[in-house]
């Protein structure tokens, strides 16, 4: 949505599934609609589907500008 | 602040017609924050990370300002590289629109793996005019034999809008059924909003970049001349006969037919040219505006001894979906039989305006 908040991928299952941690929350996606998404890598999400894989480096740097210029992070989101 | 946010649209329904139509989004129009302070390279590292569904689009724009405001001129295979990566994420996300979004909204099935294979080709066709030459030509294979179920051309050039209408109601392939079942509420001739679509360089400089710089809320609410103004698919594309003639009668329908007829045509364009211009209003100043999925998109910078002092963006979710502009005239006074056609009416007014965020809807009994 918008501005694009990175979900870390901590498990990837079968069938093109994986595991996100949503701030502590963990909910299984789908990977149908990227390609080459490893274990550790950030993804933005939509309705549960993986759209864009970002590198952790990447993803860690959005994270900080984000909340460098104020923006918050819900949790869960 | 909130990093996500959404358009909330609140309505009456009385007296067999939709009333009282607030929109209001809290999207967070966080540019100048994110951005200010930074060294030009380090916004260009940033941009095409911090926005989830249009990254690609906001990076060249902004490509495009920062070069304008230090007085860089890119060369030719440069600027028809970002006017490529334009066309593919707006076919990229019509795709996401016809074959995931607009299904589900639908009850029926999205097309995981066609749009898979599609927003795959897109994601690599933009390096060279050889590499887009070669994902149109299959592009165009999977269009007509999965999306349209016919030959493109004629489907584009010669159908009528009874025609695009009764090639949908065939059921001939699932988009089809979808913009079928997008076109069942009663015809309704909303108020219409004047279109915005690669407005003249006056009025892309004095009317919103220097706008948007010298009022940095003019981003919230954009106006031309105190009026608010439709852009995307529909604005683009109202010279096309067919679409044309769908907008007589009902402009949700026009719009879910335009973002087809749009997606087709950005398939046929061997160039992609005519969807970026820069502009320097000033010394240090740097505008760009881009034609992306969504309408219109205009950056504009300012860049004083190395650093950003200023970066606004207007874009398209805020002209659509201004408190007057053309999601609230497509509802206010709309005719519906009952409670459950005015909640699908927002839906589907929404959906076909195609905000960057998520939609809420709120719909009271009178």
């Amino acid at each position: 949505m918008c501005l694009a908040l990175p979900v870390r991928v901590v498990e990837l299952r079968d069938g093109d599934m994986a595991v996100v941690d949503l701030g502590g929350v963990r909910k299984e996606i789908s990977l149908a609609l990227v390609d080459g998404v490893s274990e550790g890598d950030y993804v933005i999400l939509h309705v549960g589907y993986a759209l864009t894989r970002l590198d952790p480096a990447a993803a860690e740097r959005t994270l900080e500008t984000f909340a460098s210029a104020g923006l918050a992070v819900p949790a869960g989101a | 602040m909130n990093v996500q946010g959404c358009v909330r649209i609140s309505a009456r329904h009385a007296d067999g017609r939709i009333s009282s139509v607030a929109v209001k989004s809290d999207r967070p129009l966080a540019a100048d924050r994110l951005l200010s302070g930074r060294t030009p390279d380090e916004a260009l590292a940033l941009l095409p990370n911090l926005y989830s569904v249009c990254g690609r689009s906001q990076a060249v724009v902004a490509a495009a300002a920062i070069d304008a405001a230090l007085g860089d001129a890119p060369g030719q295979a440069i600027h028809r590289r970002r006017e490529r990566e334009l066309a593919a994420e707006t076919a990229a996300e019509h795709a996401m629109r016809l074959l995931f979004d607009w299904p589900r909204l639908c009850g029926g099935e999205p097309d995981v793996a066609l749009l898979s294979r599609i927003r795959s080709l897109l994601t690599s066709a933009t390096v060279s005019e050889a590499s887009w030459g070669a994902a149109r030509d299959a592009l165009i294979g999977m269009t007509q034999a999965r999306i349209l179920g016919i030959e493109l051309d004629p489907w584009l050039e010669q159908f009528s809008a009874s025609e695009w209408l009764n090639w949908a109601r065939s059921g001939r392939t699932d988009v089809g059924r979808t913009l079928a079942a997008l076109s069942t509420l009663p015809g309704w001739l909303a108020e219409s909003t004047p279109v915005l679509s690669r407005p003249p360089h006056n009025l892309f400089v004095e009317g919103i970049v220097n706008r948007v710089l010298a009022d940095p809320g003019f981003a919230a609410a954009p106006e031309i001349d105190g009026e608010p103004a439709e852009c995307g698919p529909l604005a683009r594309g109202i010279e096309h006969p067919a679409v044309r003639d769908l907008a007589r009668h009902d402009l949700i329908v026009a719009r879910a037919f335009a973002r087809l007829a749009e997606f087709t045509q950005v398939l046929r364009e061997e160039t992609c040219a005519g969807r970026l211009e820069s502009a320097t209003p000033g010394p240090g100043v740097g505008a760009a505006m881009g034609e992306m999925a969504r309408g219109l998109l205009v950056h504009a910078v300012r860049i004083e001894d190395g650093r950003i002092s200023r970066y606004a963006i207007v874009a398209p979710t805020e002209w659509n979906f201004h408190p007057r502009g053309a999601l609230r005239r497509e509802l206010e006074g709309r005719p519906v039989r009952d409670a459950a056609e005015a909640q699908q009416a927002m839906t589907l007014a929404a959906a076909t305006l195609d905000p960057c965020v998520a939609i809420e809807t709120e719909l009271r009994d009178a």
